[in-house]
């Protein structure tokens, strides 16, 4: 089998065993690039990221618009430099002589460019990977991968077969010494008892952001609409609600702000089409606001004013709801529920200026401006740890 | 209170007159205009929607999770099963006559048609275990009218198979066995695959999806596993679709037109002639063709609303509808959940 190759069509568990195993044995020449071969990776990736064939292949896979597409690949590659690469290297200095020898990798598709990080982060810490790509959408992985300069491709593999097929699933884990599987949490639940007992398994699971604004400006309004457009709110950092310090006219001052701003981005950054599922929950969400609180529709967005009633939160598809809060205390109370779903919180820059962000007890979300929500920095830390976690043994953070 | 008064004899006049299949969409029609007319006016959330959607805005069903949809004072509230997800959505009635005028109609019409009465099996719990549940209030309703016995093959909360395998096992006369779609199943594994040989006339009522919650058979397989199990043809195995904002229910109609001596039919789903069901757009909420949302507007809905829009998906077809599945992302509802949650115990 060809190396750094990608598969698709009919997949064969003793053949995706057999190549694990092969992976395995590229591992030491993998830790053995220097720094031009990481300079050349990143230039790779960001040749990758203004590719018009990848550009073309996302539109059909994703349903994203076109524009969303290329949001999302220039703010995914725009911090991946070699001297972040380095930093972390230098953080995990046990990456180098690490007895992993193999990765594998199950991708969720709700996020085409959640692969990146979870591909390349393996690679550039000196573990082959084998990669199971969303049966809902393996473009990015498999263009990922023929993107990849030899001395990385040669310890890459990705499959697309529909997720269930344990046989397949048995045969992507036999060899690996860490799994990192993102998904719903009960895929995450269906899938680790198939990981052998020497395997460590890291379970990404289900997730959402939340926002919280005090004394705002345009900027913080700006920033949330795209947070809240990007990716057309399917990823586990897209904010589903925002509090906002004061009254529920303060409330309702935010969400007029927010709507307009909205209303451009319908037309600037469009949003795709949605699934049948999702026009469902968006029409019993939106209903339930209508009934019971304040519904401000776009062509392409709607946010629920919280009245007396408590509302559900936003179900994706850029619905968003919005509460009045008593601060950032109020605010930590209500979301220390969530506990490891809450993924990211973004702030109003009045309230990063005074460090004084909701932090939810025994919960790890990563905290940023109102606008990063749905750019993080290639090396950010994810659930507060760091990206060499699970690739080195000792890696904490 | 006039208006109301009127709006219900106009409601149960018109259940009475169409419960042996006539039609008059017409009087349908401007009855559900004027009931939604009626209930924007009394019910201040929907008409908040009306407000914003118009006229002819349906309530989604999510919505009696969160408001009370009631214009007069409640005397009687049906509650969601959807346990697993919060609150509970409620339909509150001022009076159940016309729930139980249209689901003696119906009931007579598809699942009794060729008989008075008949001894019955239920595999559910009974108004004293679960006195908010519409569907346990639609089986006591069948007990009385239309059982010469009952036996309520269910107790604390659990199937009871001594009940159920003693009154398979000395039926001389046909029977029908009515439960939820888990329930039978439990039924069926239970029995660790003893089969019976019902006497013939004797029929299955299922109802209610798996719920998203453990081991779902396709329909067929259900209907074949069913037929094999209690030794009754697949004609007389009828599904029955219902749910907590409604007061009618959709019938299946192979056990009827078999009685009749008729062709076999394509399995669908019928709604009464008193109620109107289409599929509308999961967006734009309009009228669409082939397959779309279930939206249904039921005239016996008299004192809550009339115009439902569920998160099931279902295919319109001329002779009633086909459902498919339920919208993923919806909340997980249902009688089946509640006796599955109570099977797991």
């Amino acid at each position: 089998m060809t190396s750094g190759a990608m598969t698709t069509g009919r997949v064969d568990a003793r053949e995706v065993a057999a190549r694990a195993l092969e992976l395995r044995a590229t591992a030491k020449g993998l830790r053995d690039v220097d720094e031009t071969a990481l300079a050349r990776l990143v230039a790779a990736m960001h040749e990758l990221a203004v590719d018009p064939r990848l550009l073309n292949g996302l539109m059909g896979s994703t349903g994203l618009s076109r524009a969303m597409i290329e949001w999302g690949l220039r703010t995914t590659f725009e911090s991946l430099d070699v001297d972040r690469i380095e930093r972390v290297r230098d953080a995990a200095p046990g990456y180098a002589t690490s007895p992993y020898r193999l990765a594998s990798i199950v991708l969720a598709g709700n996020v085409f460019t959640a692969g990146a990080r979870a591909m390349l982060w393996p690679l550039v810490l000196g573990l082959p990977i084998v990669v199971k790509a969303s049966s809902r959408d393996a473009v990015f992985p498999h263009a990922l991968l023929r993107a990849l300069p030899p001395e990385f491709a040669r310890c890459a593999q990705v499959y697309a077969f529909r997720g269930g097929r344990e046989e397949l699933e048995r045969a992507l884990f036999q060899h690996a010494d860490v799994v990192h599987a993102y998904g719903a949490d009960e895929t995450l639940r269906a899938l680790a008892p198939l990981v052998p007992p020497r395997g460590h398994f890291v379970g990404h699971g289900h997730g959402i952001g939340v926002a919280y604004v005090e004394a705002f400006d345009d900027a913080d309004v700006a920033g949330l609409a795209t947070d809240l457009a990007a990716y057309d709110q399917r990823g586990c950092l897209s904010p589903v609600e925002v509090l906002v310090r004061g009254s529920r006219e303060t409330a309702r001052r935010f969400a007029q702000a927010l709507h307009e701003e909205l209303t451009a981005l319908d037309v600037t950054l469009p949003r795709g089409p949605l699934s049948r599922e999702l026009s469902s929950a968006q029409a019993q969400w939106r209903g339930v606001a209508l009934a019971t609180a304040e519904l401000l529709e776009g062509p392409h967005h709607a946010l629920a004013l919280e009245d007396d009633v408590p509302l559900p939160r936003g179900v994706g598809g850029r619905n968003l709801t919005i509460r009045a809060s008593a601060g950032a205390e109020h605010a930590a109370q209500h979301w220390g529920a969530l506990g490891a779903s809450l993924k990211c919180i973004g702030v109003s820059r009045a309230c990063l200026d005074r460090d004084a962000a909701p932090a939810p007890m025994h919960t790890r979300p990563r905290v940023c401006a109102l606008g990063q929500m749905q750019r993080p920095s290639f090396d950010s830390h994810a659930d507060g740890e760091p990206p060499s976690y699970g690739m080195v043994p000792t890696t904490r953070r | 209170m006039k208006a109301r008064a009127q709006l219900w004899r106009r409601a149960s006049d018109l259940i009475a007159r169409l419960s042996d299949g006539g039609r008059d969409d017409e009087a349908r029609d401007a009855l559900l205009t004027d009931l939604s007319a009626y209930q924007a006016e009394h019910i201040p959330s929907y008409g908040r929607v009306v407000a914003a959607r118009g006229p002819e805005a349906a309530l989604p069903t999510d919505v009696f999770r969160y408001a009370k949809i009631s214009s007069r004072e409640t005397v009687h509230t049906f509650r969601t099963s959807g346990t697993t997800h919060g609150q509970r959505g409620e339909h509150h009635f001022a009076d159940l006559a016309l729930y139980e005028q249209a689901a003696l109609a119906s009931g007579k019409r598809w699942l009794f048609p060729d008989v008075t009465r008949m001894p019955l099996v239920i595999l559910a719990p009974r108004a004293l275990e679960a006195p908010d549940s519409s569907l346990t209030h639609m089986l006591e309703l069948f007990a009385t009218h239309f059982g010469s016995e009952a036996t309520w093959a269910w107790r604390d909360g659990s199937l009871d198979q001594d009940a159920l395998t003693e009154a398979l096992s000395g039926a001389k006369a046909p029977l029908a066995i009515l439960g939820t779609s888990f329930a039978l199943v439990h039924a069926m594994e239970q029995g660790g695959g003893t089969r019976a040989t019902l006497p013939k006339g004797s029929r299955v009522m299922q109802t209610g999806g798996y719920k998203g919650r453990s081991r779902a058979l396709e329909p067929r397989e259900m209907r074949a596993a069913l037929s094999s199990t209690f030794g009754v043809p697949e004609s007389h195995i009828i599904a029955e679709y219902g749910m907590t904002e409604l007061s009618s229910q959709a019938w299946e109609g192979t056990l009827a037109a078999a009685s009749k001596g008729h062709a076999p039919e394509p399995r669908r789903l019928r709604f009464p002639p008193w109620v109107r069901a289409r599929v509308v757009d999961p967006e734009r909420l309009t009228p669409c063709q082939g397959e779309g949302l279930l939206r249904v507007d039921d005239v016996a809905n008299v004192d809550s609303v009339s115009a439902i829009l569920t998160s099931d998906v279902a295919r319109m077809h001329c002779d009633g509808f086909e459902l498919l599945r339920r919208a993923a992302g919806a909340v997980p509802r249902g009688c089946s959940l509640a006796i599955e949650e109570a099977l797991e115990r």
